[in-house]
């Protein structure tokens, strides 16, 4: 059953439809991990499943390397600071804003389908 | 759609860098999402193809993961036991969903995703 799981979660993610806070919303309300140990895990799994998955994407997409640079760059940063932050905080609040950030993203994408279908229906209104 | 600041590189850069930073943030203080807000980053203001974003944030978000990684293993707050038993799954369904994203076209699983997240989301925020 893990493995099924795990296989879905990951496979989603290399979809780009989502996976890593799937990932942690599996380990603390399923396998009831604490927070932090459950966040600190998805970074590996994500690291895991995103290299088997760029292997491919690699091939077959145009990448822009100075644009990524930056990107490593200037995120590294922040991470660094943020890791540090949410280590030294109660693990209430990285949950509360992890569960903020999925609530928004979710409505975003919810949003974004309803508007592409509305779309495709006034289209076919006037052929 | 507008590309903001296309003609200001200096601008562009600036911008580009903050939201890095603040998208590591989220990665570092998560433990997840930073790539969501290097997707809407780089569609926003750049004329990048949607799937060539989607590599690109990819390739960005997996070293930052390994740097965000590093100061959570260090807090030993990393389970290796149930990554040695799942690497397989992950790495798989990691591949397996690059591939398919390229060959399979579903919109409704974005839905469901969608409905998925925002349920968990909200069990997290309110737990």
């Amino acid at each position: 059953m893990k493995f099924l799981v795990v296989f879905l979660i990951s496979a989603l993610m290399g979809m780009g439809v989502g996976g890593g806070g799937l990932f942690v919303i599996y380990l603390t309300l399923y396998l009831c991990y604490p927070q932090i140990l459950a966040q600190g895990t998805n970074l590996l799994f994500f690291i895991i499943a995103g290299v088997a998955s760029l292997f491919y994407h690699f091939k077959k997409r145009h990448i822009i390397l100075w644009q990524v640079v930056l990107m490593v760059i200037f995120g590294s940063g922040g991470s660094i600071l943020f890791s540090k932050l949410a280590l030294s905080l109660d693990p209430k609040y990285p949950r509360i804003a992890l569960g903020i950030l999925l609530v928004i993203s979710g409505l975003i994408t919810l949003f974004n389908i309803i508007k592409a279908k509305r779309k495709k229906f006034k289209k076919t209104l006037y052929k | 759609m507008v590309k903001l600041f296309s003609s200001h590189k200096l601008v562009f850069i600036f911008v580009f860098s903050v939201l890095s930073f603040l998208a590591g943030g989220v990665n570092g203080f998560l433990g997840t999402g930073g790539g969501i807000i290097f997707v809407y980053t780089l569609s926003l203001i750049t004329n990048n193809d949607k799937k060539d974003n989607f590599a690109q944030t990819l390739c960005a978000t997996i070293p930052i993961s390994a740097i965000t990684l590093f100061n959570y293993a260090k807090a030993e707050m990393v389970d290796y036991s149930l990554m040695k038993e799942i690497w397989l799954p992950c790495a798989l369904g990691g591949l397996v969903g690059a591939v398919l994203v390229e060959r399979l076209k579903l919109p409704w699983l974005k839905g469901i995703f969608a409905i998925l997240v925002i349920y968990s989301g909200t069990c997290m925020i309110f737990r």
